[in-house]
């Protein structure tokens, strides 16, 4: 990250830079459906996060019936549904991977 | 143990105004603030207090938990419904969320349980911490309280 100059991490819209960002959105995936204003922070700094980590290894375990195991009791609902987000995130993507690339939109 | 930011678990806390964490130079212009409280905003959400660390000067620490739906629900209720103000939300909001604090003297944690918020810090605690500053349960309390409420960090609050 630091080998990229200030003005370009602003451009990428880089966590670590403070706002006001020159117009325009982060980077997204073409194969990701975003909704109006997203994604508002570069993916490089995103994916980094704490949380966004967790609610990724989380959904491993969701998927096999042993979310309650991995969080150590009951889940609320906020983050079971930062799982499923993330989980039609994943199926968006790999429906996107299964496509012949002509027939990508 | 460093408890990183957490949706599912425990993890740490740290008040911004804390003399061991670098402040806003006295005077400061509107991009200086600006600029401080975007450090804040992201040491808080990697985890990561250590750009922002004076040497040689440990901070308090303040292990919390995610407020439950239930609690968070109750807090809004009681504020939209004028039972509290923004102030007592706040205060209960920490309350609800701290475990355990570190390096804040010979202080030691007291636990109440209760019909509407379930097992909780007893006022003893915020009382304690607000002889010290009004600020750091208020700041702790709307962090507690914007967690639970922004599930989706970077689409919403930026």
């Amino acid at each position: 990250m630091q080998a990229i100059d200030r003005q370009t991490r602003r451009s990428m819209r880089c966590g670590y830079e403070a706002p006001p960002y020159p117009p325009g959105l982060a980077w997204c995936h073409p194969g990701v459906k975003a909704p109006p204003g997203f994604p508002s922070t570069c993916v490089g700094y995103t994916i980094r996060l704490p949380q966004v980590m967790e609610i990724a290894r989380a959904r491993r375990h969701w998927e096999h019936g042993q979310l309650e195991t991995f969080a150590g009791g009951p889940v609320d609902e906020a983050p079971l549904l930062l799982i499923e987000v993330f989980d039609a995130a994943v199926h968006e993507l790999e429906t996107w991977l299964m496509t012949p690339p002509e027939k990508r939109t | 143990m460093i408890g990183t930011p957490s949706l599912l678990k425990p993890y740490d806390e740290y008040y911004s105004g804390d003399p061991a964490f670098a402040q806003a130079p006295p005077l400061a212009s509107r991009e200086q603030l600006a600029e401080h409280e975007h450090r804040v905003k992201v040491a808080r959400e990697t985890g990561d207090w250590s750009p922002l660390a004076v040497e040689g000067v440990q901070p308090t620490k303040f292990t919390m938990k995610p407020l439950r739906g239930q609690q968070y629900r109750r807090i809004v209720d009681d504020l939209l419904a004028s039972r509290i103000g923004r102030g007592e939300a706040n205060s209960l909001a920490f309350r609800c969320a701290v475990l355990e604090i570190v390096n804040f003297g010979a202080f030691e944690m007291k636990f109440v349980e209760t019909e509407k918020w379930g097992k909780i810090a007893s006022v003893d605690v915020s009382n304690a911490i607000d002889a010290i500053d009004l600020r750091i349960v208020t700041e702790l309390g709307e962090e507690a309280l914007r967690r639970a409420q922004d599930i989706s960090p970077k689409s919403s609050r930026d």
